[in-house]
């Protein structure tokens, strides 16, 4: 193309590598966060999984990181693509060492390695709970993810808390709620909601001791459309193995929709986020011969409507976020979201449905 | 030129199958292609008139042809505003391509910030800044300003400069100094194309010595 046009020119060869150090990691879910490091130095982040970082002269960077996780930590060489192993980071704040030689350097901190596609050793489980940093799919504007782990789950994988070995990863959509999907439908005025409904398919565990274990919706109410989630926690449930009686709470009564029945047990109102109710199918799903769970086009706003009526919930109160979940109490353990979606639509606007059915299994490493 | 004899209403097929190959060749490599169907700064061959029938014309064809690509993304008019009297002329073109277009490729136009809500044709805003050390703070001003406007669409830095091309001293704009400039670009969290000048064929002269 230039006036040259021969193997002097070398700034493609160099923006492959760009390409590479890029396309290794969410590239687009990380925001610029200089304000994690010393310029010159620069940072992109998104806090609690990657932090990727260019250092145009060859120094030591202080990174600052979230919380007390470790991650793995990599050089990468922006003039030969070269990547170079480091012991992992950990926070609250991380100094590299030297950078290996001259020139401009990068490093890529991740709670996960893209580049070998696997695991750090506390991700010894498979099955899509562990996938936490991954576009489930996207359709339209609207984006569907698997959520990060809770707190709870990181404390239980780096020992910190053996006796209490929970993990509660989940997917879903909503508003700005753990980066969940910002461009959502959601925030809705419950008295606008005119359809909600969800499916979800999960493989179960099976056969052990001890399991304890359960696959729900949940979706979290405010007051405000911008507001915290105030008004309550709801969390139809479909399946649960070894719950204990009180788990549940004080049975409110029950109601038939769509031919399933529901009984709806109070957990009553949890610190600063309302009433907590859980509508359980009875009976609930029963795995098949391969473990799967399996139920679509619940319709969630007759729950809600259930709720409305009693007086539990309002009908000026705003649904922030809608995501089927599951929690396991048993580590070396897998329950698989194999799929879910939802429907939703608000009075005067066309239906949504995200994901498309069948999207999560598609999207799997 | 303003008047090559050019058959406004044919086609030159041969031309248009070059480019699908070089379309499909990038593709295979992995590369997405900013499609330029005019320039103005550098008063280029222009036989038509903005607005005409001829214009609509070409630009119809075009998309039509090389939209089936997934790797194309269209950039409407380099430097449309600095030659061309017609300053509403990309809120014209630009629904018009959106509208042909069935696969929706991200389109703009070089290099007029456009991000108003009014603007919705631009899918991305295409930038020219040259030089390391110029990108960071520029971007992150930038993406500052889209989100205080409400419309937030991606950055591209379309020219950086070339390697090699117009140095103040030699070595300064290398391929060693484009490629820090396109970290510097990413790493503000906007993007870049890389391009090279073209001193022979089509091109136009770029330097005394080349166009002597």
């Amino acid at each position: 193309m230039n006036g040259r046009g021969d193997d002097t020119m070398t700034l493609l060869r160099g923006n492959a590598h760009l390409v590479d150090f890029f396309t290794s990691f969410d590239w687009w879910r990380t925001q610029p966060r200089n304000d994690l490091v010393q310029a010159p130095a620069m940072c992109l982040a998104e806090t609690g999984e990657v932090y990727a970082v260019y250092l145009p002269q060859p120094r030591r960077v202080k990174v600052t990181l979230d919380g007390p996780l470790s991650y793995r930590a990599r050089w990468f060489n922006p003039r030969t693509g070269q990547w170079t192993r480091l012991a992992d980071a950990a926070g609250p704040v991380w100094e590299s060492p030297e950078p290996p030689g001259e020139g401009d350097w990068a490093l890529l901190l991740t709670t996960y390695d893209w580049t070998t596609r696997e695991w750090k050793s506390y991700f010894n489980h498979d099955g899509l709970q562990y996938n936490n940093n991954q576009w489930a799919g996207e359709k339209g504007s609207l984006r569907v993810r698997f959520g990060p782990p809770t707190a709870s789950w990181w404390t239980t994988h780096n020992g910190n808390r053996p006796d209490f070995p929970v993990s509660a990863p989940w997917v879903g959509v909503g508003s700005d709620w753990g980066n969940l999907s910002s461009n959502s439908p959601l925030p809705i005025k419950l008295s606008e909601l005119e359809v909600l409904k969800a499916s979800l398919s999960a493989t179960v565990p099976r056969g052990k001791p001890n399991q304890m274990f359960k696959v729900y919706w949940q979706l979290y109410f405010s007051d405000k459309p911008d507001g915290k989630f105030n008004r309550g926690e709801f969390a139809p449930t479909v399946y649960g193995v070894n719950i204990p009686s009180n788990h549940w709470g004080t049975v409110l009564g029950s109601t038939v929709v769509d031919g399933r029945q529901w009984r709806f047990a109070d957990q009553g109102f949890s610190s600063g986020m309302g009433r907590f109710i859980i509508p359980m199918l009875e009976p609930q799903l029963a795995p098949d011969a391969n473990g799967v769970v399996e139920i679509r086009d619940v319709d969630i706003k007759a729950l809600i409507d259930w709720c409305i009526a009693e007086g539990f919930y309002r009908a000026e109160d705003y649904c922030m976020v809608i995501l089927a979940g599951w929690e396991v109490w048993v580590q070396d353990d897998n329950l698989r979201m194999n799929d879910m979606a939802f429907t939703i639509k608000q009075k005067g606007k066309p239906a949504v449905t995200i994901p498309a059915w069948t999207t999560l299994m598609t999207k799997q490493p | 030129m303003k008047d090559p004899g050019f058959d406004l209403r044919r086609f030159n097929v041969a031309y248009w199958q070059r480019f699908e190959r070089m379309l499909a060749y990038a593709r295979q490599k992995g590369m997405v292609v900013s499609v330029i169907p005019f320039i103005a700064a550098q008063v280029l061959v222009t036989p038509y008139a903005a607005y005409s029938e001829e214009e609509k014309l070409y630009y119809r064809y075009m998309v039509a042809r090389l939209a089936p690509y997934s790797n194309v993304t269209w950039d409407l008019g380099n430097e449309h505003d600095l030659h061309w009297k017609a300053p509403d002329w990309a809120d014209y073109m630009g629904p018009l391509v959106k509208q042909w277009d069935p696969y929706d490729h991200l389109t703009s136009v070089h290099n007029r910030i456009y991000r108003s809500p009014g603007n919705p044709w631009n899918d991305m805003q295409l930038i020219q800044r040259w030089d390391p050390g110029a990108q960071k703070d520029f971007f992150l001003e930038q993406r500052k300003q889209q989100a205080a406007s409400g419309r937030i669409i991606p950055l591209i830095n379309e020219e950086y400069g070339y390697e090699d091309l117009w140095e103040k001293k030699p070595g300064d704009r290398n391929a060693d100094s484009r490629r820090r400039c396109a970290w510097e670009i990413c790493m503000a969290g906007a993007y870049q194309t890389t391009g090279e000048t073209a001193n022979r064929g089509t091109g136009f002269p770029l330097t005394p010595a080349a166009a002597g």
